[in-house]
C-alpha cells in the first residue's frame, strides 16, 4: 500500500519479493501479476491493478 | 681498416655464443697442445737422470780405479754412437783433456770453455763445430782434483721441441679460424628459429596479420617446442580475435535494430493522437528496458569469461536451491501446462556464488519451459558423481537440431525454433560463462523424446 498508485516496475517487484534480480524473472513477474489481476479485477468495475506496458504495474482505484 | 659493426653488436646472442664458442674451442685446444708438449718434453728429459745415474756410476768407478776403470766401463758399450752412447770425459785441472770416450762422436765438440771449475756440479751444452748439434754434460769432482763428465747428445730431442713448436704456431692459426668459422656457424644454426621467430612477431606487430606463422622444423628440440607454442598461441588469438570481432559485429547489429524501432515508433508518435502516443511512449520504453537488460547481460558475460565477474563463493544447497527457482516458476509452469518436477535425494553443497548459480538454473528452466509445448514434462536432477556435483534438465521440447547444437552458446545467437519466442539469445552464453568462472563445464545433449538435456558439472571443492 505505500506504492499506491504509483507505477512499479517489474524490477522493483522483484527485488521487493524476492531480493534479488535477474533476466529472465520478468517473465514469471508477468505470469503472477495477470493471475493477481485475474483475482482482484475479475467481476469488479472499477479495476485495482493496472497495467503499464513498457513502465510496470499501478495499484490504485479509478 | 675497421669494420663498420652494426650498433649493439656485441650484445646480439649470435656473436655472444660464437665468442663462447670459439673461446672455449682455441682454449682447449691450446691446454691440449701444451699438456702433449709437456708430456712430450718430459719424456725427453728422462735423459738428465740417465746421464745423473751414469756420473755417479762412473765417479764411483774413477774414484776406484782412476781414468783405467773408467775407460773399461766405457768399452763395454756396444756399438757406440752418437744418439745411444754416453759421452765420458775426465778433465784435468787446467781444462786439458785427460780421457775421452768413442773420441771418434765427441772430438768435434768445442772443450775450450768454460774451465772446469765453472762446470762443477752443473749442466753444461757443448755445442759440435761440424754440425751444431748439441751435447748435454754434467760433471763432478774427483777426490783427485780432475773433473768427470758425463753427457748426452740431445740434438733429436731438441728437434722434437723444435718442431713441436713450430707445428704448434702454424696449427694455432687455422685452429682459430674453424674455432671462429665453427662458432658463427653453429650459433646462427641454433638461432635460426629464434630469427624467425621474431621476424614473424616483428610482421605482426607491424601489420596486425595474425596469420602469419613461425616455420616450423619439427626438430622436436627446445626452441622447436618454443615455435610450436608460439603457432598455438598465435592460432588461439586469431581465433579470440575473430571472435570478439564476431561478437562485436553482433552486438552492434542487436543493439542496431531497436534503436531502429525506437526511432521509428518516436518518429510515428509525432504524427499520431494522445493514445498513439502513448502506445509508442510504452513501446519505446519496453525497448529501452530489452536494451538495458541486453547490455547488462553482455557485461556479466565477458565478465564471466575474462574471470573479472566477483563471485562471493560460499557453501550452496543446491538441491536448495533447485527447489527456490522451481517455486519461482510454479506459477509460470502452470499457465503453460508443463509439469515440472525435481528429484534431488538430498542436500548437496558445493562452492558457488548462490545469485549466480540461481540466475543459472532460472536460465535453464526458464528456457526448458518456454521450448516445452503444453503437456510436455521438465526434470531436474541434481546428483553427486565422485568429486563434482551434476545438475540436470531434461525437457520433453522441441530439442535442438544437431546444426545448432554448437552454436547456441554463442552470444545472441538464436536457433530457428527460438526466433518466435521472447529472449535476447544470452541466457545460455550466461549459463556457459558463469559454469566456467566456477571452474565447471556444460553439456548439451538430445533426449530419446526429442528434447534437450542440459548438464551442468561442478566441482565439489573450489579449484586452487
Amino acid at each position: 500500500m505505500r506504492n499506491v498508485s504509483r507505477v512499479v516496475s517489474k524490477t522493483m517487484i522483484i527485488e521487493h519479493v524476492w531480493g534479488y534480480d535477474f533476466d529472465p524473472l520478468t517473465n514469471v513477474v508477468d505470469v503472477l501479476v495477470s493471475r493477481l489481476c485475474n483475482k482482484v479485477n475479475r467481476d469488479f468495475d472499477k479495476k485495482l491493478i493496472h497495467t503499464y506496458r513498457g513502465a510496470g504495474y499501478a495499484l490504485k482505484v479509478t | 681498416m675497421l669494420l663498420k659493426l652494426p650498433k649493439h653488436f656485441h650484445k646480439k646472442l649470435s656473436v655472444r655464443l660464437t665468442v663462447w664458442y670459439s673461446g672455449i674451442f682455441i682454449l682447449s685446444s691450446l691446454v691440449f697442445s701444451v699438456v702433449s708438449y709437456l708430456f712430450v718434453f718430459s719424456t725427453v728429459r728422462d735423459n738428465r737422470n740417465a746421464i745423473q745415474a751414469t756420473l755417479s756410476q762412473y765417479t764411483a768407478k774413477a774414484e776406484d780405479g782412476g781414468v783405467k776403470a773408467v775407460d773399461a766401463l766405457t768399452r763395454r758399450q756396444r756399438k757406440p754412437s752418437r744418439r745411444t752412447s754416453f759421452f765420458i770425459r775426465v778433465v784435468g785441472r787446467h781444462n786439458e783433456t785427460l780421457y775421452l770416450s768413442n773420441p771418434q762422436l765427441w772430438e768435434k765438440f768445442d772443450f775450450a770453455s768454460p774451465s772446469s771449475s765453472a762446470l762443477e756440479g752443473r749442466w753444461h751444452y757443448y755445442t759440435s763445430k761440424r754440425d751444431g748439434s748439441l751435447l748435454e754434460v754434467s760433471s763432478a769432482r774427483l777426490s783427485n782434483g780432475n773433473l768427470l763428465q758425463v753427457g748426452k747428445s740431445i740434438t733429436d730431442r731438441e728437434e722434437v721441441l723444435e718442431r713441436f713448436r713450430e707445428t704448434l704456431l702454424a696449427t694455432m692459426i687455422p685452429m682459430i679460424l674453424i674455432g671462429l668459422v665453427g662458432g658463427a656457424f653453429l650459433a646462427s644454426r641454433a638461432l635460426r628459429p629464434i630469427r624467425n621467430l621474431s621476424l614473424v612477431a616483428r610482421s605482426i606487430v607491424d601489420t596486425a596479420q595474425f596469420d602469419a606463422r613461425v616455420p616450423d622444423n619439427r626438430s622436436g628440440d627446445e626452441l622447436n617446442d618454443l615455435v610450436v607454442v608460439f603457432n598455438e598461441m598465435l592460432s588461439k588469438i586469431e581465433v579470440l580475435i575473430e571472435g570478439m570481432k564476431n561478437a562485436l559485429d553482433n552486438v552492434a547489429h542487436d543493439l542496431r535494430t531497436p534503436i531502429t524501432r525506437i526511432r521509428i515508433v518516436a518518429e510515428e508518435a509525432l504524427d499520431g493522437d494522445d493514445a498513439a502516443r502513448r502506445e509508442a511512449l510504452a513501446d519505446c520504453l519496453e525497448e529501452t528496458e530489452r536494451l538495458t537488460t541486453m547490455l547488462d547481460t553482455l557485461m556479466d558475460i565477458s565478465e564471466a569469461e575474462t574471470g573479472a565477474m566477483k563471485l562471493s563463493m560460499e557453501d550452496v544447497d543446491l538441491s536448495a536451491l533447485i527447489d527456490e527457482v522451481v517455486e519461482l516458476y510454479h506459477f509460470v509452469a502452470e499457465d503453460k501446462g508443463v509439469t515440472v518436477s525435481v528429484n534431488s535425494a538430498r542436500a548437496l553443497y558445493l562452492p558457488a556464488d548462490r545469485s549466480r548459480l540461481r540466475q543459472v538454473i532460472a536460465n535453464l528452466v526458464d528456457n526448458a519451459i518456454k521450448y516445452t509445448p503444453r503437456g510436455g514434462r521438465v526434470e531436474i536432477q541434481s546428483l553427486q558423481e565422485d568429486h563434482q556435483v551434476v545438475l540436470l534438465v531434461r525437457d520433453t521440447g522441441v530439442g535442438i537440431p544437431p546444426d545448432e547444437v554448437t552454436r547456441i552458446w554463442d552470444r545472441l545467437y538464436r536457433g530457428d525454433k527460438s526466433r518466435s519466442q521472447r529472449g535476447l539469445g544470452l541466457g545460455l552464453s550466461l549459463v556457459k560463462a558463469v559454469i566456467q568462472a566456477h571452474q565447471g563445464r556444460v553439456e548439451v545433449s538430445t533426449n530419446s523424446s526429442g528434447g534437450s538435456r542440459f548438464s551442468l558439472y561442478l566441482p565439489l571443492s573450489p579449484a586452487v
